[in-house]
C-alpha cells in the first residue's frame, strides 16, 4: 500500500494494495493522521485495488484510534473489489463511506 | 527452462524452484509452462508426488514457506499465473482473488502460525501480534513450515485449495468465524468472505485445507 499524505486538508489518500503485509504501512496511517488538521479525517480510496479482511480490520482500528481523539474518519470514493468488500462484509455501515 | 528466481536444484518434472526472493522472481518461476512451483526451502526428501496431486490437464500448484507467504503477495502472482494459462474474466478473478487471500491468510496465522485472530482487534493487540509474529518465524522449523495452493479448472469452473501444515480445527470451531455475522470487531469476516466470493466453500482433512469452487 502507497500512502499520499495532505496534512492541511485531513486526507490520506491510499493506492495499490492493503492486506495482511500492511503493518508497517498502516502504523504509518496511524501516525499522519493525527497530523492532520480538522475534526474529519479523510481516507480516499478511489485508487486502492484490493483490499483483504486484514485490511478491513485495520481501517476499523484507525476509525476507534480518531474516535479516542474526537475526530472522525471518513472513507472516500471506494471502487472495484474494494467497494464490493465494503458490500460483502456489510462495511458500509460500519462507516461513514462518500461516494 | 530458465529465468531469473529458477534455481537448479531438484524439483519434479514440471515443477520449477522459487528462491523466495521476489514476487517478480516468483512470477518467472511460475511462468508457462511450469505445472508447479516449489520454494528452494522447501526441497529436500520429500515425495512430491505425495503432495502433489496432478492429473487435470488443468493444473497449477504452488509450495511455498509461511515465512514467503507471510512476507509477499504470493496469491496475486499464483492468480496471474493461472491467467496466463486460462481465460480469467475480471469479475472471475476478482472473486478469485478476495476468497484465496482470505483461505491463505488463514493457512497462515492460524493454521501455521496458531496466532489468536483476537488479538488484532484492537491497535495494542495487532502490535503485538506482529511482534508474537516474527518471534514464531525466528524457528526454522515454523518460517519453514509448508503452505500449498493447488488450482484445477476445466471449461465450467475452477477449484482452489489452500492447505497449511497446522494441527487443524474442527469445522465448527471459531477460526474463521468470531460468531456474530459481520460484526464491528477487527477480526472474524473469513468465512463470510470465502462464502460470498466462491460458489463453494469445503474444510478438509480436519480443517488444514481449504477447497474453493468458483463457477466461470
Amino acid at each position: 500500500m502507497q500512502m499520499q499524505i495532505d496534512r492541511d486538508n485531513g486526507r490520506i489518500a491510499v493506492s495499490g494494495e492493503f492486506t495482511f503485509t500492511d503493518h508497517g504501512p498502516f502504523k504509518r496511517m496511524i501516525t499522519e493522521m493525527f497530523e492532520t488538521k480538522g475534526k474529519a479525517i479523510v481516507i480516499d480510496l478511489s485508487r486502492l485495488e484490493f483490499i483483504d479482511s486484514a485490511g478491513l480490520g485495520m481501517l476499523l482500528l484507525a476509525r476507534d484510534e480518531a474516535k479516542k481523539a474526537n475526530r472522525v474518519l471518513v472513507l472516500k470514493n471506494p471502487g472495484g473489489q474494494v467497494k464490493r468488500m465494503f458490500g460483502v462484509t456489510k462495511f458500509d455501515k460500519l462507516f461513514t463511506v462518500e461516494e | 527452462m530458465g529465468g531469473e528466481g529458477i534455481q537448479m536444484v531438484a524439483a519434479p518434472p514440471g515443477f520449477t524452484c522459487w528462491d523466495g526472493v521476489s514476487e517478480t522472481t516468483l512470477e518467472a518461476a511460475l511462468s508457462p509452462p511450469a505445472a508447479g512451483c516449489i520454494e528452494a526451502d522447501l526441497i529436500g526428501e520429500r515425495d512430491w508426488d505425495v503432495v502433489f496431486t496432478r492429473g487435470a490437464p488443468g493444473y497449477l500448484a504452488l509450495a511455498v514457506t509461511t515465512q514467503s507467504a507471510y512476507r509477499h503477495s504470493i496469491v496475486r502472482a499464483f492468480i496471474g499465473a493461472m491467467a496466463s494459462r486460462t481465460s480469467l474474466c475480471e469479475d472471475l478473478r476478482v472473486r478469485i482473488y478476495s476468497a484465496v487471500q482470505e483461505a491463505l491468510m488463514n493457512a497462515i496465522f492460524h493454521g501455521n502460525l496458531k496466532i489468536d485472530p483476537h488479538l488484532r482487534d484492537s491497535l495494542d493487540g495487532l502490535l503485538a501480534s506482529q511482534e508474537a509474529i516474527e518471534l514464531k518465524l525466528a524457528s526454522p522449523e515454523v518460517a519453514h513450515a509448508m503452505i500449498r495452493l493447488e488450482a484445477t479448472w476445466d471449461a465450467s469452473t475452477v477449484h482452489v485449495a489452500v492447505r497449511d501444515s497446522g494441527e487443524g480445527y474442527d469445522a465448527g470451531s471459531p477460526c474463521m468465524r468470531n460468531g456474530h455475522d459481520m460484526c464491528d470487531g477487527a477480526s472474524g469476516r473469513g468465512l463470510d468472505i470465502l462464502e460470498a466470493f466462491s460458489d463453494g466453500v469445503q474444510v478438509l482433512n480436519g480443517g488444514t485445507t481449504i477447497r474453493l469452487e468458483f463457477r466461470r
